[in-house]
């Protein structure tokens, strides 16, 4: 996707890449890529792995600069960065987090299999573009008051539950339970807020969607039945985030950081790593509102899921509880969070310490016995969703202890592109692209054809090997693979 | 300082496709005339070129210029350490304007200029436009400080003969 990276990489074990700390003067730490050997001329093609060298540049960075199977270039951070900064020497910054604050994805099971789904998928299809607000600009039917927001901002999916645009034992099933501590809603930029107020409850454009799936795979039989998944059963997963909310919050203190550094004296490689020290006003500033955004992104999918279960229980003419449609989980993979890690190389991994981890373009994967697990999986381990393209599988893993040991439990989140957007449509039409899927039985919904030929599967690495190679490295393991029936392109 | 299709006064932009994003290439011979280039390549990527207005008794979306008469607004931009660090607050400032008023740069009478502290401040006034319904054509997050550059080639430049230009590139995340 752009000029060849050129530095240093080393193989230092199976799926492990190495940046050595010597590749440049500045770097405190190594960087460590998690790949298979045939994926690492793709992840050499673009600039990411400078990316990881620079984030193990940055003031406070503990352990490794760390990137997951899917890295691609990102702003500042890559996508698929992984980094934990001490919470009181260390750092925070926007640009380890991303623009779309709390992007994540969210699984709905139900009791519905492919037999009952696929004579009525054009219909299905149809109903949901037609109650899931998508496309760009798009705004919902929920108009939220100044008062609701800074609810929204504060108590994230347990607003839009007690709202009616949810169950009440959703947020059991969320991670944070949709409402990530620190909140401050007086921290969230008017601007920010004003973006807020009609897009609760939107898809958005870009790479979201809404997707029914049929499970087509079961590699753990336990893990499954324990999440609630079974051979032939119908999901469905939504890819969406904080929207214009959080695009402005980021775009706000990134402005903020960018005195900051000059306040703070930070020498940095790159300019959108921003940052500020996690205990300066500039840093507790954009925690408390950054979480705010990740509450309104929880409040979002909360929102969506409801115009999801609106459209089957219309469709099939029953209402949603007797479909079935409950969360299985929901996961953020753009956010950063204060929690407790046991040190490397401490005896017995006794020594827990306070970090402030940034997770972009990666997923939590916290093993089973974890007290941050919400309890009905605390048995099982914390599921991970793991979108592929709207061509191929997507996956609901587990996370596992190895990657609570070497990378503050975290694994991939997705494909990771390999085109560009331009390139991509320079390669598909969207119409053709549309003919394609639905030659192979997907049915498609987009607001654009352009929109759509920039997602086009040829644009995203291969999910199976993501996925292959995060669980070659211990980071998760693999419990079922979906297949997509029908898509809603955002 | 209204700047239209193709170059004017040696102003311009160009847009060019950037990794998973868009990046404008911008020229202008102030700081000023630059600013107003990136806007109109601000809105070039984001809004839909208007319609021609049809015919005399054809039914339709109206894009004739009373559906497309300007609103005044007052330009509200973060202090910044650079002239780049502006040039980033201006387009997020438009992005802004387009997602919450449905509104796009139109013209403006802008001020780009270092004050005592030591802060480059943007002050003035746009014209904004509104962007018909379904007039977006793509969502731009914001503007980036990714490969961010603002340079000064003193004059005399093919573009301006007649003295220096400015050259900016910034990339918008979309």
């Amino acid at each position: 996707m752009g000029d060849e990276w050129k530095g240093p990489l080393r193989q230092v074990g199976e799926c492990r890449w190495e940046i050595p700390a010597s590749y440049k003067k500045a770097m405190r730490t190594s960087g460590l890529i998690y790949a298979s050997p045939e994926m690492v001329k793709d992840i050499l093609s673009d600039q990411a792995p400078e990316q990881v060298a620079n984030v193990a540049c940055l003031p406070g960075v503990v352990g490794l600069s760390l990137a997951m199977p899917d890295i691609h270039w990102g702003y500042g951070f890559p996508i698929g960065g992984v980094a934990a900064f001490d919470a009181t020497e260390g750092i925070i910054s926007p640009g380890g987090v991303g623009y779309d604050i709390n992007c994540g994805m969210r699984l709905l099971r139900s009791d519905l299999t492919l037999d009952d789904v696929a004579p009525r998928l054009n219909d299905l299809m149809d109903d949901l573009a037609q109650t899931v607000p998508a496309g760009v600009g798009s705004e919902g039917p929920i108009k939220l008051s100044r008062s609701d927001l800074a609810d929204v901002l504060v108590r994230g999916a347990a607003w839009a539950a007690e709202r009616g645009y949810g169950w009440p034992e959703d947020v059991a099933r969320l991670e944070e339970r949709g409402a990530l501590a620190g909140a401050d809603a007086t921290k969230v930029s008017g601007e920010a807020k004003k973006r807020g107020l009609r897009q609760l409850g939107t898809l958005g454009s870009g790479n979201h969607f809404v997707e029914i799936q049929v499970i087509e795979d079961v590699y753990d039989l336990v893990l499954a039945r324990a999440f609630g998944l079974a051979k032939g059963q119908i999901v469905v997963m939504v890819h969406s985030g904080s929207r214009g909310l959080g695009h402005q919050v980021c775009t706000d203190y990134l402005a903020v950081m960018d005195l900051a550094v000059q306040r703070y004296g930070t020498n940095l490689p790159d300019r959108q790593l921003a940052c500020a020290p996690v205990r300066s006003d500039e840093g507790r500033d954009y925690f408390a509102a950054m979480a705010g955004a990740a509450n309104y992104a929880w409040a979002n999918r909360t929102c969506l899921a409801h115009w999801v279960r609106e459209a089957f229980a219309g469709q099939f003419g029953r209402p949603a509880r007797a479909l079935g449609l409950d969360v299985v989980y929901d996961v953020a993979h753009n956010i950063a969070k204060f929690e407790k890690h046991a040190m490397a190389g401490e005896p017995g991994l006794r020594r827990k310490a306070l970090l402030c981890v940034h997770r972009k373009g990666a997923t939590r994967a916290f093993p089973a016995g974890h007290p941050d697990v919400v309890e009905a999986y605390r048995a099982a381990g914390q599921p991970v969703l793991v979108p592929g393209n709207m061509g191929t599988h997507s996956y609901v893993l587990v996370g596992t202890e190895q990657a609570l040991a070497e990378t503050w439990g975290s694994t991939c989140h997705g494909a990771g592109r390999r085109l560009s957007r331009s390139a991509a449509k320079r390669q598909v039409r969207g119409s053709e692209l549309r003919r394609q899927l639905e030659a192979q039985g997907i049915q498609v919904r987009s607001h654009s054809d352009a929109g759509l030929a920039e997602e086009a599967p040829l644009a995203y690495k291969d999910v199976d090997q993501v996925v292959d190679a995060a669980e070659r490295a211990g980071l998760s393991r693999r419990v079922v693979r979906m297949r997509p029936l029908g898509v809603l392109k955002g | 300082m209204r700047p239209r299709a193709g170059a004017v006064g040696g102003g311009g932009v160009r847009v060019f496709g950037h990794t998973a994003d868009i990046g404008l290439a911008v020229r202008g011979t102030t700081l000023e005339d630059l600013f107003a280039w990136a806007a109109v390549g601000l809105t070039r990527v984001a809004v839909r070129p208007p319609r021609r207005p049809r015919a005399a008794g054809s039914t339709g979306e109206a894009a004739g210029p009373q559906a497309l008469a300007p609103r005044q607004i007052p330009v509200s931009v973060p202090p910044a350490p650079d002239p780049e660090g502006l040039l980033v607050g201006w387009l997020n400032f438009l992005i802004y304007l387009l997602e919450t008023e449905g509104l796009a740069f139109g013209a403006g009478t802008l001020r780009a200029r270092r004050e005592t502290d030591g802060l480059w401040r943007l002050t003035g006034e746009l014209a904004a436009r509104p962007v018909p319904p379904r007039g977006l054509r793509t969502t731009v997050k914001a503007a980036t400080y990714h490969g961010l550059r603002v340079e000064w080639s003193p004059g005399p430049t093919p573009e301006n003969p007649g003295g220096g230009l400015f050259r900016a590139r910034v990339i918008l995340d979309v």
